[in-house]
């Protein structure tokens, strides 16, 4: 019994390996008029990352040469995105969309993608490769230099301040962090009294702002590189009936209702999740034979205290993406 | 002894009944499953990276361990590879090997000292070395280093003749650790060591030895499958192993090897890993929304993990 059950497992496993080996060729898009792609998500853990799906979906809408999608979650997992990648493209995409969980540790599958013959197109992230179609990105040193250039002018060039990061190691962070290092490190007047990773989490933001605001009894302004973390910074100084000083971060909702509310002066620097639909696009001129750009990059404007006042949305979540929102109303995220 | 009985349910068997069944389901669910290509990747890629980690996942907890430090020695000997070929262009692919192989080992010896010289409980010893590793990688590096070259991508995209050669790569060590496990002496005296140290040792075993080179053997096989990561991602950095002890937890349980240690056989091990593999492959190809492949990850440990419970209580109550 236990050997013929083991003889029957063994044969339908080396049948599997037997096809396995004998590997097939790959399919061609070139003219065709009806696509169906496929999209390698780094993750899909917040309301950031639920706008740049409805970005992509409604923009897929926008397209209806693409008749089918396909999005795979890598749950911000460089080796499962690899593994994702080659399943998308086992299923025959005509086109691949791919936002990186780590751009350089998945180079050989973008590659591999690149090679089978197929429109790749890698937005939202750098990555150390020329073969792909097209990188779509946004300058993220210039995020965090833009960031800092105001806050530096906001405090004359003189100020004691601190500075909040996402992830140790997350490419988006640390090229925040470098960029608005720069400008720091190049106005005198401006002290870093710590610098600290919060991981983009208010709980862990308000711990370490609260363990700064002991340590530090002038504290003049805040660098941080996302909203997500300058606006439970600045409800630990509440709470600890501080002076709320000038700060900086994203376009997150809640962080310009607070600020618009509390009238103190800060600066929203957008990662828009409209470069899913940039993405979108692009793939889609490349699948049906158009020439593009190998690198596509995306410029927006920072937001000041007006602007602020202008595009928030008081009426709705805090989890809100300010003026990422501009898609027809079945796409947007229901929050 | 008494000759044991065959059942499916046995721990051992069950995997790979498990493993048939998830394969057969596929097949059946979307037909793009058994297309070679899928098949290649599903079968003889994917699964390499996770299998070797999880072999010596099994190996220490077979000796009565764990290993915690899994993850984060990953993401160290990842960059480090990375980190070589930056800083010393046309560095020879085996020097790389042998220095991530030996950066592996040297791990396991400092979690094994930890272990046997110190006494601390092998959960929080492991998780104090990955704290320290991951320390030491941001010290080292903040940010993913890629550029590994083609030569060293071999190990993971090469092929001899239509067999990509990271399933040889896994498949000679598989067998090695097999052999090691099964069939020699040392094996039996992991077993018994993982079983109970106290029965060990007054049957003459050197319990200390043995659950040092448990420690020595995982950080090894750790260090071989960085060396395959680093080919497959063509590079490393500080985040890549992160949840790669977990999911070598995950795919040994599965297997049908004890947490308590002592018991289970390796193969399992390998066994657990196809089964996560093509679990990934087939929410993929099923585009099944990622919330509900996290739920169905972890319906799968817990059928596993609730079969081996009922059957070792059968067990032990058939003893008393």
């Amino acid at each position: 019994m236990k050997k013929g059950l083991s003889l029957i497992l063994i044969t339908l496993l080396m049948l599997s390996l037997g096809a396995a080996v004998f590997a097939g060729g790959q399919q061609d898009a070139a003219g065709k008029d009806e696509f169906v792609i496929g999209w390698s998500n780094a993750g899909m853990g917040d309301s950031w990352r639920q706008f740049l799906k409805a970005n992509f979906e409604a923009e897929v809408a926008a397209n209806p040469e693409i008749v089918k999608y396909y999005i795979s979650d890598a749950n911000e997992r460089p080796e499962k995105q690899i593994a994702d990648i080659d399943d998308l493209l086992a299923k025959g995409v005509d086109g691949l969309i791919i936002y990186p969980t780590v751009g350089d540790a998945i180079i050989p599958a973008v590659e591999r993608a690149y090679e089978s013959g197929i429109p790749v197109i890698v937005f939202g992230g750098s990555i150390n490769t020329d073969s792909l179609t097209c990188l779509v990105t946004q300058d993220l040193y210039e995020f965090g230099r833009s960031q800092a250039k105001w806050l530096a002018e906001e405090l004359g060039g003189k100020g004691k301040i601190i500075m909040l990061s996402g992830i140790a190691g997350n490419t988006t962070a640390e090229e925040r962090l470098a960029g608005a290092r720069e400008v720091f490190d190049a106005n005198p007047g401006i002290e870093v009294l710590d610098h600290q990773y919060c991981d983009w989490s208010a709980a862990k933001t308000k711990t370490i702002v609260e363990a700064m605001l002991n340590a530090f009894p002038e504290i003049d302004g805040i660098w941080a590189d996302s909203g997500l973390m300058s606006w439970p910074a600045l409800q630990a100084f509440e709470e600890a009936g501080r002076k709320l000083v000038p700060s900086t971060g994203d376009q997150l909702n809640g962080y310009a209702k607070y600020v618009s509310e509390k009238n103190v002066p800060a600066y929203l620097y957008p990662m828009s999740t409209r470069l899913s639909a940039e993405a979108v696009k692009v793939l889609v001129a490349a699948m049906k034979g158009e020439t593009v750009d190998k690198k596509v990059a995306a410029s927006f404007e920072g937001m000041g205290p007006e602007a602020i006042k202008k595009f928030v949305k008081p009426e709705l979540s805090d989890w809100w993406w300010v003026g990422d929102d501009q898609m027809p109303a079945e796409f947007l995220p229901r929050l | 002894m008494m000759k044991k009985k065959f059942r499916l349910t046995d721990p051992g068997i069950f995997v790979w009944v498990l493993l048939v069944a998830i394969v057969i389901f596929s097949a059946v669910a979307n037909p793009v499953f058994l297309r070679p290509r899928n098949l290649k990747n599903v079968f003889l890629i994917q699964p390499v990276g996770l299998g070797l980690a999880s072999l010596g996942q099994a190996v220490i907890i077979i000796s009565g361990g764990i290993d915690m430090s899994i993850g984060a020695a990953v993401s160290l000997l990842t960059s480090v590879a990375g980190g070589l070929y930056r800083d010393f262009p046309g560095v020879s692919v085996l020097t790389v090997f042998l220095i991530i192989s030996a950066m592996g080992t040297v791990i396991g010896l400092l979690n094994g000292l930890l272990v046997v010289k110190l006494k601390i409980a092998p959960f929080m010893a492991t998780l104090a070395t990955m704290s320290v590793i991951q320390g030491g990688i941001f010290i080292y590096t903040k940010k993913t280093i890629g550029g590994i070259p083609k030569s060293f991508r071999f190990i993971a995209e090469g092929s001899v003749g239509p067999v990509p050669f990271c399933f040889l790569y896994l498949a000679v060590i598989f067998a090695l650790v097999l052999i090691l496990m099964n069939r020699s002496r040392y094996g039996r005296h992991l077993y018994a060591v993982g079983a109970n140290e106290w029965v060990a040792s007054i049957t003459g075993i050197a319990v200390d030895r043995v659950k040092l080179s448990a420690y020595l053997i995982g950080g090894l096989l750790t260090g071989l499958a960085s060396v395959f990561l680093a080919g497959r991602m063509g590079g490393g950095g500080p985040l890549v192993g992160k949840g790669y002890e977990l999911d070598t937890i995950t795919a040994v349980v599965i297997g049908g090897v004890s947490l308590a240690g002592g018991d289970g056989n390796i193969a399992g091990a390998i066994g657990g890993v196809l089964i996560l593999s093509i679990f990934s492959n087939l929410m993929n190809l099923l585009d099944v929304n990622p919330y509900i492949q996290m739920l169905l990850k972890g319906l799968i440990l817990i059928t596993a993990v609730f079969f081996y419970a009922a059957k070792t209580a059968k067990a032990k109550g058939q003893e008393a």
